[in-house]
């Protein structure tokens, strides 16, 4: 593989795992406040996608795109919680029916996108101006796409780690991951927490569908791919913590994109086959020590 | 302040405790001792809205509050100190206090106040301010769980066995900020299964075996009492 | 007699349906409905039965279903042999993804499921030399059985034959002990450990089983057209197994062919409804596990099972029942338990801290500490469910160490749990006969066809567990559930599936936690009756009123050490006991004045 081509799988594959690293960050932090997450958040990005399609194509500029989508996506959010996961929170169900109805809810989102936008496969229009659409940098040809798309994800996943480490909000979501009892003795509405943790996961999931528009073809389906994704991501990271997350995430769109370039007809296994790899050789992530206790596994 | 009435807690299937009668006065510190398993913890549980009541009533100055969300407990100014010191171990220690304020976190001077106040009664909890809660030892934690229960600045605090698996002397380090918490206008009614450190300091002691109130009585007459012994090793 | 009327019925319906509806649309349907549900009751097995999950339940499927394609079309295997194949081919695919799968649960075991589901159908999609893509495979040869109409109705037949056949099967073997014990190893996988139950390999077990089904109804599926490619292997068939089964009714037995009907019926119908029809998977199965969490099939026994509750409602507390006079069946003698040396820290906390304990055999010892002395962790290191950091354990002088709870529990050191672990979906006599599982000797394949030594051993069982019954008084409460009888009741039970085990060293874990004095005394008399038979007995106890009765011989831990030991009397008055207790005296030593 020449430079150049090992600098743009870099690139790209950084791009597409951005996306992944958001969508896990969505399932870490539910998972961390109630041991639960959404199934269905794959289709939650694929709903924001096609959202914010039909408002770039009204003209809607990008900015006020992003806070309509952001707005919807909150709604959904705590629809998810209410709906699917408070009620088999109680006694008298399943360990993991919360799976089944998420999963539920994704189903229905899906068929709303069918009907809505139809279920063939859409092309986002130029987001960013048309005219840079390929940059020379160092000589190397870079789609400004995906690095614009790097620098969003960038940002985002910043801004998501200073509310979640140096705002209070922050530090009480961490309070009742730790122990939702000890957490409601401080006064904190444990139930409030859960529901704020699912509208973080929504609008992170929504966003990324914003950004994936650019880079990849959206239609109706795409939500499952992009949750296995996402939870391949978390599971590199060890669902212990977003920095590893983060990493897990970026890896895992780096092995996606070179894994593509190698075999274009078995390129996109690999991915699952290292998450398959993953859970079982390592399950606790690849950052944290083999029995670091993750309360997924078990 | 506080007035329980024949007090019945269920976990499940399992009554915890039966017909518990219990009263905590303005200004008191009242002990509730026992063995393990005599439902000490549920009571206080019980008290903050963590356990499930069956029967009888639980009043706060008036209020009931055995129909209440333990958050809506709290911001009665209901403080609980937990079992087991349960700091958050990933935050440090200021962040705790913090989160200890979390309900008059929008009043951010008279929380900065707070934490100055914690910090001047507790020394060591100032040399560890930005340590990981989780660093800290035993009785530093513990000292960290109660500050933090005072950050709420409560009129009533609760604490649940704060000398567990801590060694003597710093159990009675503990038990002195206590007393001094207590001179200061503070009622407290602390759960304790090392009798002889609660009886010392308290005013008033009840002793809990299987779930109902075996002994009560003034802590002067509860610490020669023979019949305490029976409470926790029968015979 | 009743089971035989069922099946004649069945045959009936079964031979009758297609001249009913006489088109060959519906004959097809109904071939469709059968392989489903064979499909879906090997998917009932296992999440139904076992508690396991797998959302790609396709991918077992489509390995079926290539198997036998690619077998008969492409290498002119006879269906004798390509159907067979196809079984196996999908049941090795479940061993091997069983053995990783097993050992993680919950949502990693769902995420794994889902992977290998997206693996098959990636596969079938572009490993175009073997599966022909989306092109598919042509060619695959109609099933003709001489005797049978040709064509579509005769292939039904053979599908519906297939189908209740397997039925009854599953019927046989949910029935039976067998079906029982996977039930426990869905309900507390600890539990059934400590009775001696190899839990990995009965969850391997399902995995395989289930995944042998969906071969098979995958195979049917190929055979049905002539023609199969990529587009039936994707993630929505999975769903519909798994909405079917939810629908129908987890863990109920006629829960797959009810939702499979259900849900094709449905679709048949919402089909006129062109834009809503999609929404029809997602909706049930929101609205199924959140309003009806039992399904439709399991609906139906809940009521059953609530309607004989109002009937006859469960006795509150425990009479001083007329327990039989009669010896409680034990083991040979019982053996003594020698520990030495045990340790383990938890990061920097020493929760065990080097303790030597001697429990001679046939007699009962307890173990009391205040809170957080260690004795939980005690237990869990003695029946292996903590590997120690050092010291030795042994059971009548063989070395325990190194070995798994179950084959401790398997050499006779049978333990209870202080949180009560019963399994929840078995009747208390149920309960119990799962707790013999270490002398129950027959396989898999004698229970499913009710073969004599099945049934032999299945009547031994009984007659143990009846005889248990009677001495515990729970008799009248057979066929409850535990949730169904009140906790004094369930303790019993509880003790009741130890002691079916013919314990050598029975360790009880708060035996009279939460009873009064009268169900407290109740137990004290049978653990003395289960002593006088001869069984070594090791308790942790806060109930010192009991604890000094029934003792012989009293251990105390404080802070993971062994402090005092001795007969409760000494234990009761050593005043170290005291002090772990009640702690020093405040004032005397720290001379600072003590409250008025």
């Amino acid at each position: 593989m020449s430079g150049e081509m090992l600098v743009q799988v870099l690139v790209s594959g950084i791009a597409v795992g951005g996306i992944y690293v958001l969508v896990a960050q969505g399932f870490y932090v539910t998972w961390r406040t109630s041991v639960t997450l959404n199934f269905g958040q794959g289709d939650f990005l694929m709903f924001g996608a096609f959202v914010a399609l039909s408002f770039l194509r009204m003209g809607v500029p990008v900015v006020l795109t992003a806070a309509l989508v952001v707005a919807c996506l909150t709604l959904l959010g705590i629809v998810v919680e209410r709906v699917a996961i408070r009620p088999v929170m109680k006694a008298g169900h399943a360990a993991l029916t919360w799976a089944f109805t998420t999963l539920g809810v994704g189903v229905i989102v899906q068929n709303a996108a069918i009907s809505i936008w139809g279920n063939s496969s859409q092309n986002f229009p130029p987001l960013f101006g048309g005219k840079f659409e390929l940059l020379r940098i160092g000589g190397v040809g870079i789609y400004s796409a995906e690095l614009i798309i790097i620098v969003l994800s960038t940002l985002i996943m910043l801004a998501y780690l200073w509310v979640l480490r140096r705002t209070l909000f922050g530090k009480a979501l961490a309070a009742v991951a730790f122990s939702g009892d000890t957490a409601s003795l401080l006064g904190i509405n444990v139930r409030r927490m859960h529901m704020l943790a699912y509208v973080i996961a929504s609008v992170l999931s929504g966003v990324c569908g914003l950004l994936v528009g650019p880079i990849s073809v959206v239609h109706p389906f795409i939500g499952l791919n992009f949750a296995l994704k996402g939870t391949a991501a978390a599971i590199l990271g060890g669902f212990a913590s977003p920095v590893g997350i983060w990493v897990g995430g970026l890896l895992l769109g780096v092995i996606e994109v070179t894994s593509n370039l190698v075999s274009s007809q078995f390129g996109d296994l690999y991915p699952f086959l290292v998450i398959v790899l993953m859970l079982i050789l390592r399950p606790s992530g690849l950052f944290v020590g083999r029995d670091a206790g993750v309360d997924a596994a078990r | 302040m506080l007035e329980v009435r024949s007090l019945d807690v269920a976990y499940g299937p399992l009554t915890i405790l039966r017909a518990v009668n219990l009263d905590v006065a303005r200004g008191e510190i009242v002990t509730v001792i026992g063995s393990n398993g005599a439902g000490k913890s549920t009571l206080l549980r019980a008290v903050s809205g963590l356990a499930r009541v069956v029967g009888g009533s639980i009043r706060f100055d008036g209020r009931r509050l055995d129909r209440l969300h333990a958050e809506a407990v709290a911001s009665l100014g209901v403080a609980h100190v937990p079992q087991g010191r349960q700091v958050i171990p990933d935050l440090t220690v200021e962040d705790n206090l913090r989160l200890g304020a979390w309900r008059l976190r929008g009043d951010r001077a008279r929380v900065a106040r707070l934490i100055e106040r914690e910090y001047a009664r507790f020394p060591r909890l100032t040399e560890r301010r930005t340590q990981l809660a989780g660093s800290l030892s035993g009785g530093e934690q513990q000292m960290l769980a109660i500050a933090r229960g005072l950050m709420m600045d409560p009129a009533f605090i609760m604490m649940d066995e704060p000398s567990l698996g801590l060694a003597p002397i710093v159990v009675d380090g503990i038990m002195d900020a206590i007393r001094g918490l207590n001179e200061n206008g503070l009622t407290v009614l602390l759960v304790e299964q090392a009798a002889a450190y609660a009886l010392a300091i308290a005013d008033r002691g009840y002793v809990l075996k299987n779930g109902e109130v075996f002994l009560s009585g003034p802590a002067s007459e509860l610490r020669d009492d023979e019949r305490v012994v029976h409470g926790y090793l029968g015979g | 007699m009743v089971r035989l009327a069922g099946v004649a019925v069945a045959v009936v319906a079964i031979g009758v349906l297609p001249h009913l509806f006489p088109t060959a649309y519906f004959t097809h349907l109904f071939t469709t409905i059968a392989y489903s549900t064979i499909v879906v009751i090997g998917l009932n097995v296992l999440i139904g039965f076992s508690g396991q999950i797998s959302l790609g339940h396709a991918g077992f499927y489509a390995v079926g279903a290539y198997t036998t394609a690619l077998l008969s079309a492409q290498h002119g295997w006879s269906l004798w042999l390509s159907f067979p194949a196809a079984i196996v081919a999908a049941a090795a695919a479940g061993f091997v993804l069983a053995l990783p799968a097993i050992r993680t649960k919950g949502l990693y075991l769902a995420v794994m499921t889902i992977a290998f589901g997206f693996v098959v159908e990636i596969l079938s999609q572009r490993w175009v030399e073997m599966t022909g893509g989306t092109m598919g495979v042509y060619g695959i040869p109609t099933v003709s059985v001489p005797g049978l109409p040709a064509g579509a109705v005769g292939y039904f037949y053979v599908v519906a034959a297939a189908t209740l056949a397997l039925q009854l099967v599953l019927n046989t073997l949910v029935g039976s002990l067998w079906g029982k014990t996977l039930v426990a190893v869905k309900d507390s996988e600890q539990a059934a450990e400590a009775v001696g139950i190899d839990v990995l390999r009965w969850k391997v077990l399902a995995f395989v089983i289930s995944a042998g089904c969906a071969g098979l109804g995958g195979a049917f599926f190929a055979h049905q057209n002539g023609y199969i490619n990529s587009d039936a292997f994707t993630f929505s068939t999975s769903l519909f197994f798994l909405v079917a089964l939810i629908v129908g009714g987890l863990g109920s037995r006629y829960g797959p062919i009810v939702g499979v009907t259900v849900l094709t019926a449905l679709n048949q119908v919402s089909a006129q409804l062109y834009e809503y029809r999609f929404y029809t998977l997602g909706v049930l199965l929101l609205g199924v596990l959140i309003f009806m969490p039992f399904g439709l099939a399991g609906g139906v026994s809940a009521l059953r099972r609530r309607l004989r509750r109002r009937a006859a409602p469960a006795a509150v507390g425990l009479t001083a029942g007329p327990a039989s006079a009669a010896t409680t069946p034990v083991a040979a003698s019982g053996a003594a338990l020698s520990v030495r040396g045990l340790a383990k820290h938890f990061g920097g906390v020493a929760a065990v801290d080097g303790v030597d304990v001697e429990v001679r055999a046939s007699t009962i010892h307890a173990l009391i500490g205040p809170n957080g002395a260690g004795k939980t962790t005690f237990i869990n290191l003695v029946t292996g469910r903590l590997v120690p950091d050092r010291g030795a354990v042994a059971c009548a002088d063989v070395a325990l160490d190194g070995a798994r709870p179950v084959r401790r529990a398997r050499r006779g050191v049978i333990r209870t749990f202080q949180n009560l672990q019963l399994f929840s979906d078995l009747s208390v006599a149920e309960n119990i006969a799962v707790g013999a599982h270490r002398h129950v000797h027959a396989s898999t394949v004698e229970f499913a066809l009710g073969l004599p030594r099945a049934r032999r051993v299945e009547a031994e069982v009984q007659r143990r567990t009846a005889v248990l019954l009677d001495a515990l008084g729970l008799t009248n409460l057979a066929e409850r559930r535990p949730d169904e009888i009140a906790y004094g009741h369930r303790k019993l039970v509880e003790l009741g599936r130890a002691l079916a085990a013919e314990p050598t060293v029975l360790l009880l874990d708060e035996p009279v936690a939460g009873l009064n004095a009268t169900e407290a005394e109740r137990i004290r008399e049978l653990l003395a009756r289960v002593r006088a038979g001869g069984v070594t007995i090791l308790l942790i106890e806060h109930n010192m009123d009991f604890v000094m009765k029934i003792s012989e011989r009293v251990t105390v831990l404080n802070f993971g050490q062994k402090i005092a030991e001795g007969t409760p009397e000494t234990v009761q008055r050593d005043p170290v006991v005291l002090q772990a207790y009640l702690g020093r005296r405040h004032g005397a030593a720290a001379g600072a004045p003590t409250r008025a």
